[in-house]
């Protein structure tokens, strides 16, 4: 499943780069992709859900605007 | 027990989270503090060092044990003239400076005996001008192309100042030349629109933060430009071009310089430009877009010749 979020808080290259590899770490993350603002997250929905992709970018002090 | 990393690019909250992530993953090493632009490990086994500055280096921060000395003006200029291959782009960008002033020139006075001769008084009302015109299109564009050349992101406080110079810069040259000519409203709508142009391109190497101060500089460097003109003008305004064009030239090299210091130096930074054909033909296209605004378009009531 492919879902885009789009993030608030986010203000510098560094804030994408530590998005990306939380996200990428996660077990069932396929593939993402984080500009500034949005990121886009490719993944296997049985083996992770969205309301936990979202968790973890807000778990780093961002906010996921849904 | 401890060991200080040296850490200069590491600037925010988001910055030492990376590092922190990063750290946290190498085994034997029992924690760290951070500092400004620094880390303290708590382990002074060389080995772990050297790991942990091999991962800071991997995620795109310079590190290192010893402190990252600035090097002063007078020894990198030194260095420009003594190291050609080093300072190979910023040679570049001061001869297609020089390429683009010349082409510009050589094409006005082409263009004087068949077109512009036969615009009243135009030597004297436009003539220095013009001038300034080329002065300032040939060195906003080829510092443009400079900061363009170098495919990286930037720090915060690096892209944000990127973006302010290059967006204030513009702004205020092509804002008073323009404002000269045709008065404050076509001066500031010509210097704030190529001030923000300038500046989101720029800007952008940081992101949201650049963006937003390159278009901040470029309304105020804009709307400043032509007033000084307007302002200035029954006041030795020719007199005082030189040095403000001299100034702003200035301030426009040294923004070279610190961006080899704060993005090149130390660190492999992909550096590509647009070849000289392409940039020499978008500085024809804007200076004629120019000149002709200066030259048909609307004049205030405020200036009078």
């Amino acid at each position: 499943m492919n879902k885009k979020f789009v993030i608030s808080g986010m203000h510098c290259p560094s804030c994408a780069i530590l998005i990306k590899e939380t996200l990428d770490e996660m077990e069932g993350v396929e593939s993402c992709a984080v500009e500034e603002g949005l990121a886009t997250v490719r993944f296997d929905e049985r083996k992770i859900s969205e309301k936990s992709l979202i968790s973890a970018i807000e778990a780093e002090g961002y906010k996921v605007n849904q | 027990m401890s060991t200080k990393i040296f850490v200069p690019d590491a600037e925010c909250d988001s910055c030492f989270r990376i590092l922190e992530k990063r750290l946290g993953k190498l085994h034997g090493l029992d924690g760290f503090k951070k500092g400004t632009n620094e880390i303290t490990l708590l382990t002074d086994d060389p080995a772990i060092v050297k790991q942990a500055i091999h991962l800071i280096t991997a995620a795109g921060f310079r590190a290192s044990l010893d402190p990252f000395n600035r090097m002063s003006i007078r020894h990198r200029i030194k260095e420009f003239f003594s190291n050609k291959s080093k300072y190979l782009l910023e040679r570049r960008m001061f001869l297609y400076t020089l390429y683009a002033f010349i082409l510009l020139t050589a094409l006005e006075v082409i263009a004087y005996p068949g077109l512009l001769s036969k615009i009243p008084n135009f030597m004297g009302t436009y003539g220095w001008w013009l001038f300034y015109l080329n002065v300032s299109v040939a060195t906003l564009g080829a510092a443009l192309w400079h900061v363009a050349a170098h495919k990286t992101t930037t720090t915060c406080m690096v892209g944000m100042m990127i973006g302010m110079t290059i967006g204030m810069q513009t702004g205020m040259m092509i804002g008073a030349v323009i404002g000269a000519t045709n008065g404050f409203f076509i001066g500031s709508m010509a210097g704030m629109f190529l001030g923000v142009i300038g500046g989101v391109i720029t800007g952008k190497s940081c992101g949201l933060m650049g963006v937003m101060e390159g278009m901040m500089a470029g309304v105020m460097g804009g709307t400043m430009g032509a007033m000084i003109s307007v302002m200035m003008f029954s006041d030795h305004l020719l007199w005082f071009m030189p040095f403000y064009m001299i100034f702003n030239i200035i301030i426009l090299w040294g923004l070279t310089f610190m961006l080899f210091e704060e993005v090149v130096e130390e660190k492999e930074v992909m550096r590509r430009a647009v070849d000289a054909e392409t940039f020499l033909a978008l500085i024809v296209i804007i200076a004629t877009i120019l000149g002709a605004i200066m030259l048909y378009g609307p004049t205030s009531a405020l200036i009078s010749f």
